[in-house]
């Protein structure tokens, strides 16, 4: 029996994309106003940020439609409604009033004529104005873009070699004309709804409705209306009812600062949720794997972005592990130090007063202390904490015999670790604590069941019907070409990935 | 079993519960056998395998389990019958593991509160259902065989064929016996018929893919105790961590420590596995909570562990090859062909 | 998820409070073990020396870690007792798994090493790969006169015991390799021998040929000349260099492999065993008037006397071995055992006296690699 591999692999992918295709139809501008806008609904409802206004001036009626939060609304009313409210139509052919309304606009704003509506959608989407005049089949575009940009600062958390500097604001609206600004096509949905008994904080549940299932997007839709909060202050309200409801250090819901990265979730069939006041979206269903991906991992060579993402995956173990092992290493298992090193640790840790087990643990809890003075100091006194801390903890504690160095070493090499994936940093952090404890009490064997536990709780999360491990497991091969691996863009460019497949 | 899981799960879970068995193996179990006896055994193993799962198979097939009847008193019996055998077997899994523990790696430490750990872990693992054991087995199964590899090459440099001994030394009884007691201990074959009708996929081909892995990694590991160590091996309470211990890659020693956490990872599934099914099978038969099913198990599995724990005569008294075999042949070929006839008698008797 | 944090917690905490000797085991409350010698008393007691890692007199203020090593001497009426009062000196657990060395003292070979490894391998800490030794002095005089000041002596010998790979003259055994060869066929083995010696005043170990045991009783020494011929029979032969005498003057190879095949035939009265040697070797000297360039009859020449030489002295080896002290240290009675399991079980009692009447045809083939200058053909 001979394996075609290829065809098998072929079948694999199969299983889990879906073909990339693009709305190329061409759909003429109707008549009438009316038409047109039905037309424009059932292609972009729901859509809370398309804005659709009938006005009759000599009892000629124009439809103009616009997004909101990507248009200039002074220049529209002084340089475009005003001039054509005020206009004088001498005729009713709509064909020549939209000519002559055309023509009372300022030679500084652009003007195009339109002849097909699907065009029109995503020039209007991409913040411009389209007018429809009754009776003619002809819609006009004016170029009135005012996108976000001043207040749009680089996201802190998700910095970027080479991706777009551009980050989510507290402004709501701004953060989904960031992501219209990505996605010019109707078949990006926006839909509002509102959160909190007092706060009445308004939520927007974005996706992409050609590839969003159906049944998630309810889902979703249900556990937002049905959280219940008095005041919702940030996303992170919400996610703990958007997650699983099994007990999980895990839950299952994603988080991004950046418009680029919620773009990339929403092309996969994600959806998305922006909560008005926070600049960071969140995305459901979220799986394991993408903790390790990054933009820059697709803006690089392919090989490149493997190693970095096998080095993120070590960094992360590194960051949980390390100080575990040692404390198990040293209290239970000496036999595995290497002859080289026996003695230095050996002799190390022989004027250190402490059992290995509570150095560690006070190490960490001082880096923690750290840390955290770092974080809510004002910048510049923040790096004298650091300095303090690092010579405190350095130089000063290992000299006065309180903590060997090799110990320094690892709680160091670990805490850098546990930032090269600053979502999971939560996570490490308390498993780091409970390593540190339970490899302190049981060596290996307690390290190694607790790994054991953390594995089965991470497996029993798939708040969406798709588990939390998916592609390793269930294992999805088809889907290994962007997980911990990452295809060459003329692989990966052929089809993208369907998430709610990811659960069969 | 609601959700089901795939072929490919189900049997990673076992593939993991027989390195378990394969890694924690006394030489008591081969006593009598020489290495090469020990290599070639698998093979018998591996008949024996089939033909005891047999029945099991013919009564899963299409027609067979149309006739299956849920709520009948068979199935009562059989819950029973399945769950006395999975917690018989979850305790010696448990108590082996205290004996690993409190010999090879805490000779100073008492380690009743480990015991009490495991068995709270994996009734946990237990509570969270199939889907996640299953999930986590293929997470596990590639690093374990991987792991299990590593440790095979760096002994490469260590084997001698010379530690390797005349075929059927001591005759052939001996190697059968051996086997057949090996098959009386692999609890698996119970776990295949009591959870075959909740799996999807060729269940057919995944336990020829499984039993032929089995036994190629068992052949192995034989291969490996018996060449590394020769006869050393027999003076050695777990010899495959003995092998392991021995295995060197460039300044890293003591690659025991990788054995030791593939045994907890495998034995943490094993046992949970086996909670869970015991819980599964008592809440459908008896209309009990699963939850309530799972505590109690627990709680009695760890008041017979504790009770074993630490005093070997009574691990060796618990830990009995006979009970095993018996236990495996009535609830395997016996249950199923007893299952089988009723049916068919059944059958005949409505046409 | 609150709850579970906090009953896990709770557990380990509980735990941590049961768990009384924990700490107990942490690297800074034991004595790290590196190398242990076995001395037998007069009165059957157990003298035991314990090289372990001294940080009693260790300032961190200093810098980088230099090892100092203590020297502790236990009695005990086992090697176990003795072993373990070395808690009631310091009240450190001594562990040995990083123990690397075994030194046996004279006297307990001679008398059966057997009883006092006993603790070794049913100590869960020890380690099956660690070496053993022997001395031709009392294993605690050994440790005294080999240690100075910032030397590790059992590293020292675990060092020169695993140069065996690559010098022939020196053999080396494990725990592990020595009790499989004491319950095999034939019951013998061999242990390496070490000595002492002072160069500038600063006291070194060096290699000194081989013991063989018969039993677990030391029977004979081997220099290292017949230690090069036991690794050849053994197949344990890798590397090294073999001296010879010329008609013309000395001359060397340096041995870059060596592959031994050994077969046996028992369809005659006595056993046969066959011995073929395979060596890829340099000519690493030919000390004769001629040029240095060789001729092909010369290096064939100089291959001969080569192969000459293996050869009588591993004939003179098993003579020595099988016939003079009927200890099967080469560990050839394992191919009986092999081949003809029936001729073997009838005969395990008195193996011995067959291997004694056994014939040994050695054969040696050197393939000349490199003559080090113009080979002339």
């Amino acid at each position: 029996m001979v394996i075609n591999v290829k065809n098998w692999y072929r079948k694999k992918i199969d299983e889990i994309t879906a073909p990339i295709k693009s709305d190329d139809e061409k759909t003429p501008v109707k008549p009438t106003v009316a038409e047109n806008f039905k037309y424009l609904k059932s292609k972009l409802t729901p859509s809370f940020d398309v804005k659709y206004r009938k006005s009759e001036v000599d009892g000629i009626t124009f439809g103009f439609v616009m997004l909101d939060g990507m248009c200039d609304n002074e220049l529209i009313t002084e340089q475009l409604i005003i001039p054509i409210m005020r206009g004088i139509y001498e005729t009713a052919d709509g064909e020549k009033v939209l000519e002559a309304a055309a023509d009372l606009i300022s030679g500084s704003i652009d003007k195009s004529i339109q002849y097909e509506l699907n065009t029109s959608i995503r020039e209007m989407l991409s913040g411009s104005l389209l007018m429809f005049v009754e009776g003619s089949e002809r819609a006009v575009l004016f170029g009135v873009q005012k996108f976000p940009k001043r207040s749009i600062s680089e996201p802190d958390s998700e910095t970027q070699e080479r991706g777009s500097k551009e980050g989510f604001s507290e402004s709501f609206k701004d953060n989904v004309a960031l992501l219209r600004r990505k996605i010019r096509t109707p078949v990006l949905k926006t839909e509002i709804l509102e959160v909190g008994a007092t706060s009445k904080t308004r939520v927007c549940i974005v996706y992409l409705s050609d590839r969003v299932n159906e049944k998630t997007l309810e889902s979703v839709k249900k556990k937002i209306k049905n959280a219940s909060f008095d005041v919702c202050l940030g996303s992170g309200y919400l996610e703990p009812f958007l997650g699983t409801e099994k007990m999980s250090l895990f839950s299952g819901v994603g988080s991004t600062e950046r418009p680029d990265v919620l773009t990339a979730k929403l092309s996969e069939g994600k959806i998305g949720i922006i909560t008005d006041g926070t600049p960071y979206a969140l995305f459901v269903p979220h799986i394991f794997t993408e903790y390790f991906h990054s933009l820059d991992d697709y803006l690089k060579k392919p090989y490149y972005a493997v190693s970095i993402r096998l080095l993120k995956i070590a960094a992360f173990f590194v960051g949980i592990f390390l100080p575990g092992i040692y404390v198990a290493i040293c209290t239970f298992h000496q036999e595995v130090i290497p002859e080289t090193m026996i003695f230095d640790i050996c002799l190390q840790e022989s004027f250190v007063p402490l059992p290995v087990m509570i150095e560690a643990l006070i190490m960490h809890m001082v880096f923690e202390i750290v840390k955290e003075a770092g974080l809510r100091m004002p910048k510049s006194i923040g790096n004298a904490v650091s300095i303090v801390g690092a010579l405190v903890i350095g130089d000063a504690a290992v000299s006065a015999g309180l903590v060997a160095a090799p110990m320094l070493i690892i709680i160091g090499l670990t805490a850098i670790s546990s930032f090269v994936i600053p979502s999971l940093y939560d996570v490490s952090s308390l498993l780091r604590a409970i390593l540190i404890i339970v490899g302190g009490i049981s060596g290996f064997y307690g390290i190694m069941l607790v790994f054991a536990t953390v594995i089965i709780n991470m497996a029993a999360v798939a708040p969406y019907g798709i588990p939390f491990t998916s592609p390793l497991s269930p294992t999805k091969s088809g889907a290994w070409r962007d997980s911990v691996f990452r295809a060459d863009w003329r692989i990966l460019g052929t089809k993208r990935l369907q998430t709610d497949r990811l659960d069969k | 079993m609601n959700s089901k899981i795939s072929a490919f799960q189900f049997y990673s879970i076992l593939l993991l519960s027989r390195i378990l068995i394969t890694l924690t193996y006394t030489p008591k179990y081969t006593e009598g056998i020489t290495a090469s006896d020990k290599i070639f055994q698998t093979l018998f193993r591996f008949i024996f395998g089939i033909i005891i799962t047999l029945p099991v198979f013919l009564l899963n097939n299409k027609n067979e389990s149309e006739l299956q009847n849920k709520n009948g008193v068979f199935q009562k019996i059989k819950a029973v019958i399945f769950s006395a055998v999975f917690f018989y077997f979850s305790v010696t899994t448990v108590a082996r593991l205290d004996l690993f523990a409190g010999t090879v790696m805490f000779p100073e430490t008492d380690v009743k509160f480990l015991l009490l750990l495991v068995i709270v872990f994996c009734a946990y693992g237990a509570y969270l259902g199939i889907e996640p054991i299953a999930r986590s087995a293929v997470m596990f199964v590639i690093p374990v065989l991987l792991s299990l590899a590593f440790i095979c090459l760096s002994l490469v440099k260590k084997v001698d064929l010379l530690n390797l001994t005349p075929l059927f030394y001591n005759g052939v009884f001996p190697v059968v016996k051996t086997s057949l007691s090996a098959v009386g201990r692999t609890v698996e074959y119970a776990v295949i018929a009591a959870s075959l009708p909740f799996v999807k996929g060729n269940s057919k081909k995944g336990f020829f893919i499984w039993l032929t892995l089995q036994t190629v990694i068992t052949a192995a590991v034989f291969f490996f105790e018996g060449t590394c160590l020769g006869a050393f091996s027999n003076m050695q309470l777990f010899p495959v961590y003995t092998i392991a211990s021995m295995a060197q890659f460039s300044f890293f020693r003591g690659l025991g420590a990788i054995i030791t956490g593939v045994w907890i990872l495998c034995a943490f599934l094993k046992i949970s596995l086996l909670i869970f099914l015991q819980s599964k099978l008592l809440s459908e038969g008896f209309g009990i909570k699963r939850i309530t099913v799972t505590v109690v198990s627990a709680v009695l599995l760890a008041v017979v562990c504790l009770f074993i724990s630490g005093n070997v005569s009574r691990f060796n008294a618990v830990d009995s090859s006979l009970v095993k075999f018996i236990l495996i042949m009535i609830s395997v070929p016996a249950l199923a062909l007893a299952e089988l006839i009723v049916k068919r008698v059944k059958k005949c008797v409505r046409q | 998820m609150r709850k579970a944090v906090i009953i896990l917690i709770a557990l380990i905490c509980a735990g941590s409070a049961v768990n009384r000797n924990a700490f107990k085991s942490d690297i800074s409350n034991r004595d790290v073990v590196q190398g242990v010698g076995i001395d037998i008393n007069a009165d059957g007691t157990y003298t035991v020396t314990l090289e372990t890692i001294n940080t009693e007199n260790y300032s961190n203020a200093d810098g980088a870690a230099k090892p100092v090593m203590n020297l502790r001497t236990l009695h005990g009426k086992t090697v176990s007792s003795a072993i373990k009062s070395a808690y009631s000196i310091d009240g450190k657990t001594p562990v040995l798994s990083q123990n690397r060395v075994i030194v046996i003292g004279k006297e307990l070979a001679e008398r059966g090493i057997l009883p006092s490894l006993d603790f070794f391998i049913r100590d869960a800490e020890n380690y099956p790969t660690v070496q053993i030794a022997t001395v031709e002095e009392k294993a605690e005089d050994f440790f005294k006169n080999a240690s100075s000041e910032s030397t590790v002596v059992s590293r020292n010998i675990e060092k020169i015991l695993l140069t065996s790979d690559d010098d022939m003259t020196v053999s080396s055994i494990t725990l592990c390799e020595l009790m499989n060869r004491l319950e095999s066929a034939g019951h013998s083995f061999y242990v390496p021998i070490i000595t002492t010696f002072k160069e500038k005043d600063r006291p070194e170990i060096k290699s000194k040929g081989t013991a063989v045991f018969k039993e677990d009783k030391y029977v004979c020494s081997l220099s290292e000349e017949e230690t090069a011929s036991l690794n050849f029979i053994s197949d344990k032969a890798r590397k090294g260099s073999v001296d010879f005498n010329t008609d013309e003057g000395s001359a060397a190879i340096s041995i870059i492999k060596s592959k031994t095949v050994r077969k046996v035939d028992c369809s005659a009265e006595n056993p046969i065993f066959y011995i073929k040697i395979e060596i890829d070797a340099d000519i690493a000297e030919s000390d004769t008037d001629k040029e240095y360039s060789l001729s092909k009859s010369e290096v064939d020449s100089l291959k001969s006397y080569a192969e000459e030489k293996v050869k009588s002295d591993i004939e003179k080896l098993s003579e020595k071995l099988y016939t003079e002290q009927q200890a099967d240290a080469a560990g050839l009675s394992r191919l009986i055992y092999i081949h003809y399991p029936e001729l073997f079980r009838e005969n395990e009692k008195n193996l011995n006296e067959i291997m004694t009447e056994s014939q040994y045809f050695v054969e040696v083939e050197i393939c000349v690699r490199r003559v080090g200058q113009d080979y002339v053909s």
